[in-house]
C-alpha cells in the first residue's frame, strides 16, 4: 500500500482546496514578513505547484507525472483555479501558461552571520483573494467529484492514491459539522488498489499565542474544542509509510498512527505538513 | 533534513556565498529568469557556466544513491584518461542549502563538464537532414571502438541511452551521467551499442526508418527491441550478414551479453550501407507494423487529433477531442459516438456518460442501458449495481438497466463490504444490491462500511457496527451529534433488552 511508482502512464493526483472567504484578511507572520493568510496561502500553494512542474522537467521536456487541481471557496461557492471545469491539469500545460510572476523575497542568514536576501521567482497559478464567507461543503463536493472520477479511470486503477490538502482558517457557512464529517468519508473511500485518498485538514491560526496541534494521534491530543474534532474526523488516518517523516515535526509526542490535519497552524507547520502530504513526489 | 528541488533551486539561484569550492559558478537562465534544470529520480540537474565553460550541477534526490559509488566514479574518470568519459567530479559538502524549516545546511553536489557536441539523436537527425551518410558510419566505426574500450576497463555505464551520449565535431562518442554507473567490468552496455548500432546502420540505410517511428528523436531502444523479433525474421531473406549476426547475438545474449558482441558491432559499421529492394522493403514494414499495432503504452497514430487518449477497456479507447468524448477501437476507429460532454472508460461492458448536464449508462455497443436523464450515475463493476439520482432520490439499478429499489432514498453512500448506507425519510440503513434490507432503518446517522465496521448514530450515541447490524464498541462523543438536525434528549439508551427483542436485523 501507498508504494505504487509514480510514472506517465500511472500518475498520481493532488487537490488543493483553498479558504478564500474574507477572514483570510488578517495577517499573519511568514518568514521575517507580515502578510496576509491569503498571500501566505498563495505563495506557499504556488511554490509546491512549482515543484510539482519542476520535478517533472526531463531531457525531452515536462512530462505529466502529477493530475492537479485547485479549489477556492468563498462568496458562496467554489470556483475552479487550477484545471478544467472539472478536471484537473497538468503539468505541461501549467509550465506554458501565462500568470504573474512575482519576485519572493527571503532572509537568509549564512554561516558565518552574514544575512543575505535570496529572491526567486514564483509563477501564481493561485492568485491570493480574500472575500465573503466559507462555503467549504461545496468545495468538498467538488473535491469529491473529482477524486471519484480520476480514481474510477482505469488508467489510475494502479496508481499512488490521491492527496487532497484543505486549507482553512474558519468554520464552513455552508453546511454543518456532520455535513462537512459525511461528505469527507465519502472522499476517503475514493481509492486506487494502492490505497485510499489522503486528506489533510489544515486549520491556519490567526494569533502567535495559539498552541498549534500538528497530525495528532488521538482526540485527547486536541484541545477541547468541536471544531478541532471535526478536522480530525474528517482526516484521513496517515499510513505507516509516513511515520518516520511525521515524527519529526508532529509535537504531539504520541505513537502513530497519526491523523492529517493541524490545528493553530503557523505557517512553517503548513509548508512542513504540505511537503510531508506530497512526499509521494519521491516515488517518480 | 527534508530538502526538496526548489531548496536547491533557491541557492542555484543565488550562487554567492554559496559554495565552499566552486567560486564564481552561475546557471544559465531561461526567459524567465529561472535557471535551466532538468530532474531524473535520483538527481536534479542544472546547467551551469564556470570558469567560462558548460558544466552541470547535479544535486542529489534520492537517498538510496550510493554515495560511495559516486566517490568512486569521480576518482576512476579522474585517474583514467579516456576520450569517452567526461570530468565528473564529486564535490563532498560543497553547496549551501536552506531546508523548508530554514535550516542551513551543506549538501554534495557533482559538476560534470559538458562536452561540445551534440547528443546522439540531435546528431543523428541533422545529420539525416543533411544527408550526411558518411558522419553517421564514422560514428558508428567509433562505437565500435567504444564497444572494444567497455570490454578493457573497469567502468559500466548503467544506463546508456542516446541521450547520455554526446558526439563531438570529430564524431567522437563521449558518455555522460555516471549516476547508474560502476568501476567493474560488466558487458551489459555492449547490448545497448548493438541497438545503437543497428538504428545508426537502419537509418543510414533509409532515413524513413528514422523518421518512422513516433518519437521524432533516435527511437528508445525498447521500441526496436519489440520489433526485433521481425527484424531477425526479415533478415533470413535480405540484409548484410554482419547486421544479420548481430541482430541474432542480441537475441542469443538475453541478459548474458558476450564480450564478442563487441566484434560483432564493430563488423556492421565497417558494412557498407545497404539498398537493395527487400531491405528496404523490410525496414518500410518493420515501421509499417509498428504503426499498425500501437502497444498499450504507446500512443495511437491517431493521437495527434485527441487532446486525451485512454487506454483500452473492453476492446474500447476511450478518446476527447477537446469538446466531446467518444470511443474508438484499436485501429482508431470510431465504435461510439453519441456527443458526450464526459464518459468515464469501460468497465465489464458499461461506461457512465454524460450528455449536456445528464447522466447515463450505455453498452459497448453505445446502447443506452440508462437513458441520460440523471443527475449523478455510478456503476460498481465489483456489484454489478448502477446508482444513479433523480429529482434528489436516488436508486439501484441492475446492470441491464432493470429497477432494483426506485429512486426512494435521500441518502446513498458508496458501498463498503457490500452494503450501501442508505436514508429513507429520516434514517439511515444499509442495504444489499438485490436491494434487500440487511441491516433496518433505526439509525439518525450513518457512514459506509469499511473492513467489516461502519459507525453509526443512534439516539445521541455513536457505535461500531458489524455487517449483521451488531454494536462492536461504543464510541466516544463525536462532534456531529451536537449539531444533529433532531435534537432529542439522551432518555433512549442502546440497551441488551433493544437488541434482544428486536428483529434479528436490528442490533
Amino acid at each position: 500500500m501507498y508504494s505504487a511508482r509514480i510514472t506517465r502512464h500511472n500518475p498520481t493526483a493532488f487537490i488543493f482546496l483553498i479558504d478564500r472567504s474574507g477572514s483570510m484578511e488578517e495577517k499573519i507572520k511568514f518568514g521575517s514578513h507580515t502578510t496576509t493568510k491569503a498571500e501566505a496561502v498563495a505563495i506557499v500553494t504556488n511554490m509546491l505547484v512549482k515543484e510539482l512542474i519542476n520535478r517533472c522537467r526531463r531531457e525531452e521536456g515536462i512530462v505529466d507525472y502529477f493530475d492537479i487541481a485547485a479549489i477556492g471557496y468563498s462568496s458562496g461557492h467554489a470556483t475552479m483555479l487550477l484545471g478544467g471545469k472539472d478536471s484537473f491539469a497538468k503539468p505541461s500545460i501549467l509550465a506554458m501558461q501565462h500568470c504573474s510572476q512575482r519576485s519572493f523575497s527571503r532572509e537568509r542568514v549564512l554561516p558565518n552571520g552574514h544575512v543575505v536576501v535570496t529572491t526567486d521567482e514564483l509563477k501564481y497559478w493561485i492568485e491570493p483573494k480574500a472575500e465573503g464567507n466559507t462555503p467549504m461543503c461545496s468545495a468538498m463536493e467538488q473535491a469529491l467529484h473529482l477524486v471519484r472520477k480520476w480514481c474510477k479511470q482505469t488508467t489510475n486503477k494502479a496508481s499512488y492514491p490521491p492527496t487532497i490538502f484543505n486549507i482553512t482558517d474558519g468554520e464552513a457557512s455552508d453546511g454543518d459539522y456532520q455535513t462537512l464529517i459525511r461528505i469527507a468519508d465519502e472522499i476517503k473511500q475514493q481509492h486506487t488498489d494502492d490505497g485510499h485518498t489522503l486528506l489533510f485538514n489544515i486549520n491556519l491560526s490567526s494569533s502567535v499565542e495559539d498552541k498549534p496541534v500538528i497530525f495528532p494521534g488521538s482526540k485527547d491530543d486536541l484541545p477541547c474544542c468541536r471544531y478541532a474534532e471535526m478536522l480530525y474526523e474528517m482526516s484521513s488516518q496517515m499510513p505507516e509509510e509516513y511515520n518516520e517523516t511525521i515524527r519529526h515535526i508532529s509535537n504531539c509526542h504520541c505513537e502513530p498512527p497519526y491523523r492529517g490535519m493541524s490545528f493553530n497552524t503557523p505557517i512553517a507547520d503548513m509548508i512542513a505538513m504540505m511537503n510531508i502530504g506530497s512526499i509521494s513526489i519521491n516515488k517518480i | 533534513m527534508y530538502i526538496n528541488l526548489s531548496n536547491y533551486m533557491e541557492s542555484v539561484s543565488n550562487p554567492n556565498g554559496r559554495f565552499k569550492t566552486l567560486e564564481g559558478i552561475y546557471p544559465v537562465r531561461d526567459c524567465y529568469h529561472e535557471p535551466v534544470m532538468t530532474a531524473n529520480r535520483l538527481t536534479v540537474n542544472f546547467e551551469m557556466t564556470y570558469k567560462g565553460e558548460a558544466y552541470t550541477l547535479k544535486c542529489l534526490l534520492n537517498d538510496s544513491l550510493c554515495i560511495e559509488n559516486l566517490r568512486n566514479i569521480s576518482d576512476y574518470t579522474r585517474l583514467i584518461d579516456s576520450p569517452y568519459l567526461t570530468s565528473y567530479t564529486y564535490y563532498p559538502q560543497e553547496m549551501l542549502v536552506f531546508d523548508n524549516f530554514d535550516n542551513p545546511l551543506y549538501v554534495d553536489v557533482i559538476l560534470q563538464k559538458e562536452p561540445e557536441g551534440r547528443k546522439l539523436n540531435d546528431f543523428l537527425a541533422n545529420c539525416l537532414e543533411r544527408g550526411d551518410i558518411n558522419s553517421i558510419t564514422e560514428v558508428m566505426r567509433k562505437i565500435g571502438d567504444l564497444a572494444y574500450w567497455f570490454t578493457e576497463n573497469d567502468f559500466s555505464h548503467g544506463r546508456l541511452t542516446a541521450s547520455n551520449i554526446i558526439i563531438t565535431s570529430s564524431c567522437t562518442p563521449i558518455l555522460i551521467n555516471y549516476e547508474w554507473a560502476y568501476t567493474t567490468r560488466s558487458f551489459h552496455d555492449l547490448i545497448s551499442l548493438a541497438y545503437m548500432t543497428i538504428i545508426l546502420y537502419l537509418s543510414a540505410c533509409e532515413s524513413e526508418f528514422y523518421k518512422g517511428f513516433k518519437r521524432n528523436s533516435i527511437p528508445i531502444i525498447r521500441e526496436l527491441r519489440k520489433n526485433l523479433l521481425l527484424l531477425a525474421r526479415g533478415l533470413r531473406e535480405t540484409g548484410p550478414e554482419p547486421l544479420k549476426e548481430l541482430v541474432l547475438a542480441i537475441q542469443k545474449s538475453r541478459f548474458m551479453p558476450d564480450k564478442h558482441m563487441c566484434d560483432k558491432i564493430a563488423a556492421v559499421a565497417q558494412c557498407d550501407i545497404h539498398k537493395s529492394e527487400d531491405f528496404i522493403a523490410l525496414m518500410q514494414r518493420i515501421v509499417g507494423l509498428h504503426r499498425f499495432y500501437p502497444s498499450e503504452t504507446e500512443n495511437t497514430p491517431e493521437q495527434s487529433r485527441y487532446t486525451h487518449v485512454g487506454h483500452m477497456n473492453d476492446m474500447l479507447r476511450r478518446v476527447e477531442d477537446g469538446q466531446y468524448v467518444k470511443f474508438v477501437n484499436a485501429q482508431g476507429k470510431t465504435i461510439i459516438d453519441g456527443n458526450f460532454s464526459d464518459a468515464e472508460d469501460f468497465a465489464e461492458g458499461r461506461s457512465v456518460v454524460k450528455v449536456d448536464k445528464y447522466y447515463g449508462v450505455i453498452d459497448t455497443t453505445g446502447r443506452y442501458i440508462l437513458s441520460p436523464c440523471f443527475e449523478d450515475v455510478e456503476w460498481f463493476p465489483e456489484l454489478n449495481v448502477i446508482k444513479a439520482l433523480m429529482d434528489g432520490h436516488y436508486g439501484l439499478y441492475s446492470r441491464e438497466g432493470e429497477e432494483i429499489t426506485g429512486q426512494i432514498y435521500t441518502k446513498m453512500l458508496s458501498p463498503g463490504d457490500g452494503l450501501f448506507a442508505v436514508r429513507k425519510e429520516c434514517h439511515f440503513g444499509f442495504i444489499r444490491r438485490d436491494g434487500s434490507v440487511a441491516i433496518d432503518f433505526i439509525y439518525d446517522d450513518a457512514f459506509s462500511f469499511q473492513n467489516g465496521k461502519a459507525r453509526v448514530t443512534r439516539n445521541g450515541s455513536v457505535y461500531l457496527i458489524d455487517t449483521a447490524g451488531n454494536i462492536i464498541e461504543e464510541l466516544r462523543d463525536s462532534p456531529s451529534k451536537t449539531y444533529q438536525t433532531h435534537s432529542k434528549a439522551r432518555t433512549e439508551i442502546f440497551t441488551e433488552f433493544d437488541r434482544a427483542n428486536a428483529p434479528a436485523t436490528h442490533p
